[in-house]
């Protein structure tokens, strides 16, 4: 590069695109005039680009990582400078240990955003329950009811009621009932083994069919709809996985109370 | 406050909660928008019920394992952070089931990616080598904010206490030291 030419720190810079608008328009007239910084700044941008490409999230270090707090320490700049330089070391080298480091200085911030009160109110129910969810369990049967709750737009429905499942020949059936005012509902089933499949009935609280009310299934397995409940109420079949499986249902029609019939099909023991 | 959850006392809990759950819920929402997550507001709610009862739980006894060796305000910020992690594993693991079991409208999308899976480990060693090889401390740590962690230049300047005019010496060092380092090159041109 010649007397005149941009430092290669401006050639970063440029590459990065760090610079403003009136650097960068010099940079690009200087560039289209002189080879040796033009091949540079394509040198420099491949090799850029390489990196960007190599980077995509790798959580795997060599080596043995400082346990426990040692990354949000530095984080937070607790270390003191002897420490802080050891542990630059180590982050020089373990790309698991300054992901941990970039991720904590991402995630702080301002405490802007709120949680619903319903929300709270859920932790504290699982807490007063010692952590046992499940509402209902039916014997011989692999399936569990972990939580039944509502949500709306500001105050909690009641927790649904469940009836005790009726277990019966290669399947099993759940009814759940509640009210109150609201427009979403989640519940949860949790299943020990995938296989099963389960079909919903909504009604309302004369028992008539709420159509057009949107469902969904999130599971292991994959998200289903949301879909709307066709004229008689119903959705599904949907397979359930094994793990944690939540239903949502959302639409007006569930201010006035709502009944949710599952029929589950299936053993639940095959995978 | 931790002795009181220590202790059991019920009180300590609404307390708690009152106290930590707009840091909570903000964090999950950057935590989101970080890890490229896609959650919709009801799954950061149940990421920010499963954070609140893993903190409480059983009298509070993940608190009680707070070394205090970095502030508390960010060892809940890494209990979210492990949290978020966590639930993403399991996404990942689901999706990779996906893409073998089911039918799936983004696979073209996900093929056209610009690069193998292999490729990419193949580069991503090369590239690791070359770092410990041919980089200081503070010049690999710049590249792997940068490049790898999607820091901005003005960011890393500001963490590592430097200028950005600083920065981009080291940074045009560490590159410059790259491409020299034969291995590197040589696995880019493989790709």
């Amino acid at each position: 590069m010649g007397s005149g030419c941009p430092t290669g720190e401006t050639l970063v810079l440029h590459v990065e695109g760090e610079l403003d608008e009136r650097e960068r328009d010099a940079i690009a007239r200087h560039l289209s005039e002189c080879p040796v910084c033009a091949g540079a700044v394509a040198s420099l941008t491949r090799l850029t680009g390489l990196l960007r490409r190599a980077s995509e999230r790798d959580r795997s270090g060599p080596g043995v990582c400082p346990r426990g707090e040692a990354a949000a320490a530095y984080a937070d700049g607790s270390l003191g400078p002897e420490e802080s330089r050891a542990f630059e070391h180590h982050l020089a080298g373990c790309q698991a240990c300054l992901a941990e480091v970039a991720d904590l200085w991402r995630l702080e911030g301002p405490q802007t955003i709120d949680v619903p009160e319903t929300v709270v109110g859920r932790v504290l129910e699982r807490l007063n329950a010692g952590g046992a969810r499940a509402a209902i369990r039916w014997a011989e049967r692999s399936l569990t009811l972990v939580t039944g709750f509502a949500d709306h737009l500001g105050e909690a429905l009641a927790t649904p009621e469940p009836v005790p499942a009726a277990a019966r020949a290669g399947g099993a059936e759940v009814n759940l009932r509640w009210s109150g005012e609201g427009t979403v509902c989640h519940l949860r089933l949790r299943v020990e083994a995938g296989g099963p499949t389960v079909t919903g009935l909504l009604t309302d609280a004369e028992g008539l069919p709420e159509r057009g009310l949107s469902v969904g299934l999130r599971s292991e397995a994959g998200d289903r709809g949301p879909e709307s409940t066709d004229a008689g109420g119903r959705f599904g079949p949907w397979t359930l996985a094994t793990g944690d499986n939540a239903i949502t249902l959302r639409g007006v029609g569930v201010e006035r109370g709502i009944e949710l019939l599952l029929a589950i099909e299936g053993d639940g023991n095959e995978d | 406050m931790i002795e009181r959850l220590r202790s059991g006392d019920p009180e300590a809990w609404t307390e708690f909660i009152a106290r930590y759950r707009r840091l909570i819920y903000s964090a999950i929402h950057r935590a989101n928008e970080r890890f490229g997550a896609g959650w919709d507001e009801i799954t950061m709610e149940e990421v920010f019920e499963d954070v609140l009862y893993k903190l409480l739980r059983h009298n509070g006894r993940a608190l009680a394992a707070w070394e205090g060796r970095c502030r508390f305000e960010t060892w809940v910020y890494r209990i979210v952070r492990n949290a978020c992690v966590d639930r993403l594993r399991k996404a990942s693991r689901r999706n990779a089931r996906e893409v073998t079991t089911e039918h799936d409208p983004d696979r073209g999308e996900r093929e056209a990616l610009p690069m193998e899976e292999g490729a990419r480990r193949d580069l991503r060693i090369s590239l690791e080598q070359a770092i410990s090889r041919s980089l200081d401390d503070r010049e690999a740590i710049a590249i792997r904010l940068i490049y790898f962690e999607g820091f901005t230049y003005r960011e890393v300047a500001e963490r590592l206490g430097t200028t950005i005019g600083a920065m981009s010496g080291v940074v045009y060092r560490a590159l410059k030291k790259l491409k020299a380092d034969g291995g590197l090159v040589a696995a880019g041109k493989r790709e």
